[in-house]
């Protein structure tokens, strides 16, 4: 044990040859080492696979032994004799549709008649039944497993060494609605569900380019979607995506329920306090992440895509932003920008001048706020942290109690404690003032687990703002802008265009006008850099004639009036 | 030698800041009072003459560093005259960083103490502020150096801010007699300071973290001309408010001269935001110094990473830091020693490069 | 990664449980918003400070107090110096005293008579709580006198008092605001004497006080107190003649030389004292109407800085000093047509001539006493080159025998909303 001490603190000075150099998207850095990818899954393709059983009572045996069917009447198997053969079908009765089966499988089945001449075989059968558009070929049990897992329904022709996977899937779970923290007044409506394939319905109808790549990555040991790693070809830089599926594919778990779960396993700075990638629910916003030049991943049963890099402006930014006309949507940025600073220093420098520094207030502001501590028995600190705690239980209750109390536990909340607190000389008002102030202010930033990051990086400013008063708030800004510059998403720098630096991209703090964006991020260092043609304004009598020669860019009217 | 494999590159602008804030630390201290104390009225144009003191080292550096391909001088050393005395040298510029930073951090924590915390003992500011600069130079300097891009902005505005308030409530008066105590007196008092600006040594260390000489070039310039009109500017303002018998006997210049403020706003005072200012400043400042006397330890020795070095040269410069046994000591050995460490931080360069001058060929050369 | 967090817990525990925070919470908090020096007995000190109550101030508590007598206490120390005075004062108070709101130190006359009065401020400059832009005054009589009697008129805060008092100061010319900087600093400028702006107790209004409240004394022995006074309001040191409001005033200047007061300045003469040393602002003159009879007033603010020229031909220093005014017609009680170019011109030279003589006198005065407060030597020090010559200049001397030209130049930029005085037109006036 001691021994062990020893060592530890031995190796703070000792040299270790570790640490691979971290990704990085910089040309200038050398790419690191490819990981060894350990699974506990090997890729199947190797494997040795046992055939399918020929005959129907061993098939059926197999089956019922590999489902327990005995003890899961939700699994079907079902025997047919048709005039020329006998046919198992197996399936799960809650994945599937039993009338599409009925209608577009027993029915064409019964109806078949096998070619004569020559012995049955897989395509006769395959061309046979129309009405299904997914029928593979299944040769090996594990297969016939995999298919009947993932909500195939499996057919197998007694004395046939194949079998037939067929997609007659129920129903998809809810239908498509209004995303639910992703609000906004301007903007589409709808939002992703848990099924994967809907999802990829919604992104697909609106982005037409067959260079959109929706490509499927296994997924853990139990589960049974599959991640989608959503890119552009050609668009996309392809040492992202080589990232990105790198570290995909070393995800080796039983089950991921949601890809915030995901996040933790593949985030750069797992131990940081702050998310270095974005869930979003909405397709239109993952569209404009994907044309940025970032990755997404879809996994299936969670409604939710994870966008990767992405910096912490864009982590600020609101969906409808690029909706609403510059001038609106810069002061709404502008907003929130003061939201956030105010959310993170408001109670650390309140505390920090009401303590340590009251020559800073006015005097006779200063004796007001004496006068309102005079008869509140703790510090301001604590008063702080109390309304904090309880402004948080508030927040918690009125996500867990059913829908339509919420709103009165808000006013509860609000009214009696707020009221109350004053009234029984516990805070002062003004240090109610300064931490609703503080909660609301909070609450103008779009991405939530922003926020969540915000109010523990607050607390500990509150801290230090007690004890060291503004020396204290000090150290904690230094160490947190140190800390989020350090940060990477994706190997792109967390504070980027800003630190490093690199010129503005218009779509920072300040969005301007939509058609003077032109270019994507550099950051994300897409293959396709420009977004838009250089002038999408041709008919503008205020663009000089200049421009339009320079850019090639005679515009559609004069060239209608020519030919006029 | 190759630095660390971890080191990312330095951007220009990154780079530019990081010197410049490792410069202007000792501005934030006592040294405007020693400036008045030594040139009178006239102490504005000491940075000055000092600059063209410190520019012909400056070149020294960079032609090295061009002609070496961008190595640090101490392996440039190493090259020359063996690797004994890369060691030693490593060794002699680790403990001369290491002594500089301890008194730097001690007249800060001496200032905390005396303007913002009177009743927190000196050791709570003291080792809170290493820790900072341990945890800011831990990183490496890419790391460090954005953050001190993104902190300056907001420490340019409030320091710029405030020397404009304060100047606009001074008299231009104040400032004559022109020549302070004779044009003479004042090229030799500006000599004397050359040291002011010996921070650029950080330079010969890190060049291999640069992406290519223009850079290198372009940050040592401009980060010497910025510092130099900083310096300028402050003790311009800080004459056109105290006339230069008092200004010397000010305890902390830029602190008293913020505090000469009164604003009739929400805010009625700034010098707490002014704190702000220089303790960014100053905490990146003394990030730097660790971080370099730990490069320079790890180049001395030649080994392939500083972090190791870091932690004991940290806890070696907490344990300097408390030798001086009063506030006064320890302003009084730092003036002492800026005067004295130039001669190493400026004349290792110079006797390198003349040596280079005289004594090496290339290989190229020789064919 | 568990080490190292707990070693950052203990060491945040060391932190919070050492107790070394210097904060204070405001309500352990005494805040000293003013405070008196005075010469007490055996060379001792009386220091007298004033501490704000905060509940006075409590905006739902509001109505209940109005005066400054009820929002603040009054403590009075007999101490060896300031520092010993407050370790003193705050065995009875039961908070820590705070100095970081104090707006203004107050100095009796006998302190700063017996050369005492330099030797306090070590005391205020070192001490970080003490700011140097805190307001310093001088006050006629002891400054526990004025402690007691001052009522400010409206205000019932301390800081807004004073605050509002030196704006005054600097809108209307009858005092000079200084602060701890200033006067520091003009104390060890080279050839330069401080002036402190002074504080008067009014007997008149004095006599009037009832148990803290000022009660108007009745017409008849107003009449009598007013009888016998000749001269115009602050154009003598003495008093104003006046019933109500409060009983301080302030107006006039205390000059300083060897750290001793050695002269104290009326109201006019600190206007034209403003004029000299360029810290006027604005400031209302009224003068004897050339035709003989009735004022005539107007508000001149500072056009250009007062620029001088010195020339040093034939030993004796040649100073000749122009300030520049400009403003606005306020009055015409002759109601003399004077507003056109003639008219105009006509009271634009009469004024001058009129500040110039007043600004002579004044720099005569100064001369017979061998001071320069009004700084004229930065004219003289802006063509120097080096401090050498600063210090061998033996500007007093050379100052109190110069020949001094004072030329004013005023404009009336506007006449107000009138433009010739309204009149009677069948009026005749009396022959």
């Amino acid at each position: 044990m001691q021994n062990r001490w020893i060592k530890k603190i031995l190796s703070l000075f000792t040299y270790e040859p570790v640490r691979r150099k971290t990704f990085s998207l910089s040309p200038s850095r050398t790419k690191g080492q490819n990981a060894i990818l350990l699974r506990r899954t090997k890729p199947s393709k190797t494997q040795n696979l046992s055939p399918l059983p020929i005959s129907r009572d061993e098939f059926q045996e197999f089956l019922g032994r590999k489902f327990c069917s005995r003890q899961n009447p939700d699994f079907i198997i079902r025997s047919l004799q048709t005039s020329w053969g006998q046919i198992t079908i197996a399936f799960y009765r809650s994945l599937t549709d039993a009338n599409k089966i009925q209608e577009f499988l027993i029915g064409p089945l019964v109806e078949f008649l096998p070619p004569t001449g020559r012995p049955l075989c897989l395509n006769d059968l395959q061309d046979h039944l129309t009405y299904c558009h997914i029928v593979n070929a299944a040769f090996s049990c594990e297969d016939t497993v995999q298919s009947i897992i993932r909500g195939m329904t499996f057919v197998h022709i007694d004395g046939f060494e194949w079998g037939l996977a067929l997609d007659f899937q129920g129903d998809r779970g809810r239908e498509v609605s209004e995303p639910h923290t992703e609000t906004v007044v301007q903007g589409p409506y709808d939002g992703f569900t848990e099924d994967v394939s809907t999802n990829l319905y919604l992104l697909r109808s609106r982005l037409a380019t067959p260079d959109f790549i929706a490509e499927d990555i296994p997924v853990g040991l139990r589960a049974s979607g599959a991640f989608y790693l959503l890119y552009i070809n050609g668009l996309t830089n392809p040492k992202l995506i080589r990232e990105m599926r790198l570290r995909l594919e070393s995800v080796d778990v039983d089950m991921l329920y949601n890809v915030g779960q995901l996040e933790q396993f593949i985030e750069d700075r797992p131990f940081s306090l702050f998310s270095q990638m974005i869930t979003t629910e909405r397709p239109d916003r993952t569209l404009s992440f994907l044309l940025q030049g970032s990755v997404a991943v879809l996994l299936h049963g969670s409604p939710q895509a994870l966008v990767a890099p992405v910096t912490l402006w864009s982590q600020v930014h609101s969906p409808e932003d690029i909706y609403y006309r510059w001038p609106i949507s810069t002061f709404a940025r502008f907003i929130r920008i003061i939201g956030t600073l105010i959310t993170i220093f408001l109670p650390a420098l309140y505390t920090a001048m009401v303590v340590f520094h009251p020559e800073m207030l006015p005097t006779d502001l200063m004796l007001s706020l004496a006068a309102a501590r005079e008869h509140v028995p703790f510090s301001t600190a604590f008063s702080l942290l109390f309304l904090e705690v309880a402004f948080d239980f508030i927040r918690e209750s009125a996500l867990r109690v059913p829908k339509i109390i919420g709103p009165t536990v808000g006013i509860v909340g609000a009214i009696i404690i707020g009221q109350a607190v004053v009234e029984a000389g516990i805070v002062s008002p003004v240090v109610i003032i300064v931490s609703a102030l503080t909660g609301i202010a909070g609450f103008s930033i779009p991405h939530y687990s922003l926020v969540n990051s915000l109010r523990i990086v607050r607390l500990i400013l509150l801290f230090l703002a007690s004890v060291l008063g503004f020396y204290g708030v000090l150290l904690g800004l230094v160490v947190l802008v140190h800390h989020l510059s350090g940060l990477k998403s994706l190997g792109v720098p967390f504070l980027s265009p800003f630190s490093p630096l690199h010129g503005p991209s218009g779509d920072t703090f300040v969005r301007t006008a939509a058609f003077s964006v032109e270019r994507r991020p550099f950051y994300t260092r897409p293959l396709d850099k420009f977004k838009q043609r250089p002038l999408n304004r041709p008919w503008d009598p205020r663009v000089p004639p200049e421009l339009l020669l320079i850019t090639k860019d005679v515009s559609s009217p004069a060239k209608g009036d020519k030919q006029a | 030698m190759r630095q660390s494999s971890q080191e990312g590159h330095l951007g220009g602008i990154e780079a530019f800041v990081l010197v410049s804030m490792f410069i202007a630390v000792k501005l934030f201290l006592h040294i405007p009072r020693e400036l008045s104390w030594a040139a009178g009225t006239a102490s504005w144009m000491v940075p000055l003459i000092a600059l063209v003191g410190v520019v012909p080292v400056f070149l020294c550096i960079e032609r090295l560093a061009n002609r070496f391909g961008r190595a640090s001088l101490l392996s440039i050393a190493g090259l020359l005259w063996g690797r004994y005395v890369q060691w030693f040298l490593g060794l002699l510029l680790t403990v001369m960083l290491v002594i500089h930073t301890a008194y730097q951090m001690r007249i800060f924590a001496e200032f905390t103490i005396t303007t913002l915390l009177p009743n927190t003992p000196i050791s709570v500011v003291i080792i809170s502020i290493a820790l900072l600069g341990l945890f800011l130079a831990f990183n490496g300097l890419e790391n460090l150096s954005r953050s001190a891009w993104l902190l300056f902005p907001l420490a340019i505005t409030v320091f710029i801010l405030s020397l404009f308030l304060a100047g606009s409530q001074g008299h231009i008066y104040y400032l004559s007699p022109w020549l302070g105590y004779g044009g003479i007196a004042i090229i030799e008092t500006g000599f004397r300071f050359v040291g002011l600006f010996k921070e650029i040594m950080i330079l010969m260390l890190i060049a291999p973290l640069f992406r290519n000489q223009k850079t290198f070039r372009q940050v040592g310039v401009a980060s010497l001309l910025f510092t130099g009109l900083i310096f300028t500017l402050v003790q311009i303002v800080l004459h056109l408010n105290f006339d230069f018998p008092g200004a010397r006997e000010i305890g902390f210049p830029l602190y008293q001269l913020a505090r000469l403020i009164n604003l009739q706003f929400v805010v009625q005072r700034v010098e707490p935001f002014m704190v702000f200012a220089w303790s960014t400043v100053t905490a990146v400042g003394l990030a730097v110094g660790l971080y370099a006397s730990a490069i320079a330890a790890t180049q001395g020795s030649r080994a392939p990473d500083f972090r190791p070095f870091l932690i004991p040269l940290t806890l070696l410069t907490v344990v300097v830091a408390f030798f001086p046994e009063s506030s006064i000591e320890a302003v009084h050995t730092y003036t002492y020693l800026m005067m004295l460490l130039p001669i190493l931080f400026y004349g290792l360069p110079v006797i390198t490069w003349i040596w280079v001058m005289i004594f090496h060929r290339s290989s190229e050369e020789l064919k | 990664m568990r080490t190292i967090s707990l070693c950052l817990i203990s060491l945040l525990l060391i932190l919070v449980t050492s107790g070394c925070s210097s904060g204070r919470e405001l309500e352990r908090t005494a805040f000293v918003l003013t405070m008196g020096i005075d010469k007490g007995v055996n060379g001792n000190l009386d220091l007298i400070f004033r501490v704000a109550i905060p509940r006075s101030m409590d905006i739902r508590a509001g109505g209940e107090t109005s005066t400054l007598q009820e929002t603040t206490k009054i403590i009075t120390v007999n101490a060896r110096s300031i520092s010993e005075g407050i370790s003193l004062a705050s065995t009875n108070v039961e908070r820590k005293l705070d100095f970081r709101h104090l707006r203004t130190v107050l100095f009796g006359e006998e302190l700063a008579r017996d050369e005492l009065l330099y030797h306090q401020l070590d005391a205020l400059e070192r001490n970080p709580e003490f700011r140097r832009t805190t307001y310093l005054l001088l006050t006629e009589g002891p400054a526990r006198e004025v402690f007691l009697s001052t009522r400010p008129v409206l205000e019932r805060s301390v800081a807004r008092y004073i605050d509002g008092i030196m704006q005054n100061m600097r809108e209307q010319g009858f005092g000079t605001p200084v602060t701890l900087h200033e006067f520091v600093t003009a104390m060890e400028t080279y050839h330069l004497d401080p002036v402190l702006p002074m504080v008067k107790n009014n007997p008149m209004v004095q006599s009037e006080k009832v148990d803290s409240k000022v009660k108007p004394m009745p017409e008849v022995k107003y009449k009598r107190r007013e009888a016998g006074k000749t001269e115009p309001g602050g154009k003598t040191t003495e008093s104003l003649p006046r019933s109500g409001g409060n009983p301080s005033e302030f107006i006039g200047l205390g000059i300083f030389h060897q750290g001793k007061l050695i002269d104290k300045w009326s109201g006019w003469e600190t206007n034209s004292y403003n004029l000299l040393r360029d810290t006027y602002q604005r400031s209302m003159w009224t003068f004897d109407d050339p035709s003989g009879h009735f004022v005539y007033s107007m508000e001149l603010e500072r056009a250009r800085s007062p620029e001088a020229n010195i020339d040093w031909e034939g030993g004796t220093p040649h100073i000749a000093i122009q300030l520049s005014l400009d403003g606005d017609l306020r009055s015409v009680q002759s109601l003399e047509p004077y507003v056109d170019s003639q008219g105009i011109a006509l009271l634009e030279n009469h004024a001058a001539t009129l500040i110039e003589k007043e600004v002579r006198r004044l720099i005569a005065k100064a001369q017979e006493k061998k001071i320069d407060p009004f700084f004229l030597s930065r004219f003289v020090r802006m063509h120097m080159a080096t401090i050498q010559d600063l210090e061998d200049l033996n500007w007093r001397d050379e100052f109190s025998r110069a020949q001094v030209d004072v030329h004013v130049s005023v404009k009336i930029r506007r006449p107000g909303l009138r433009i010739q005085p309204s009149k009677e037109y069948e009026y005749q006036r009396a022959p």
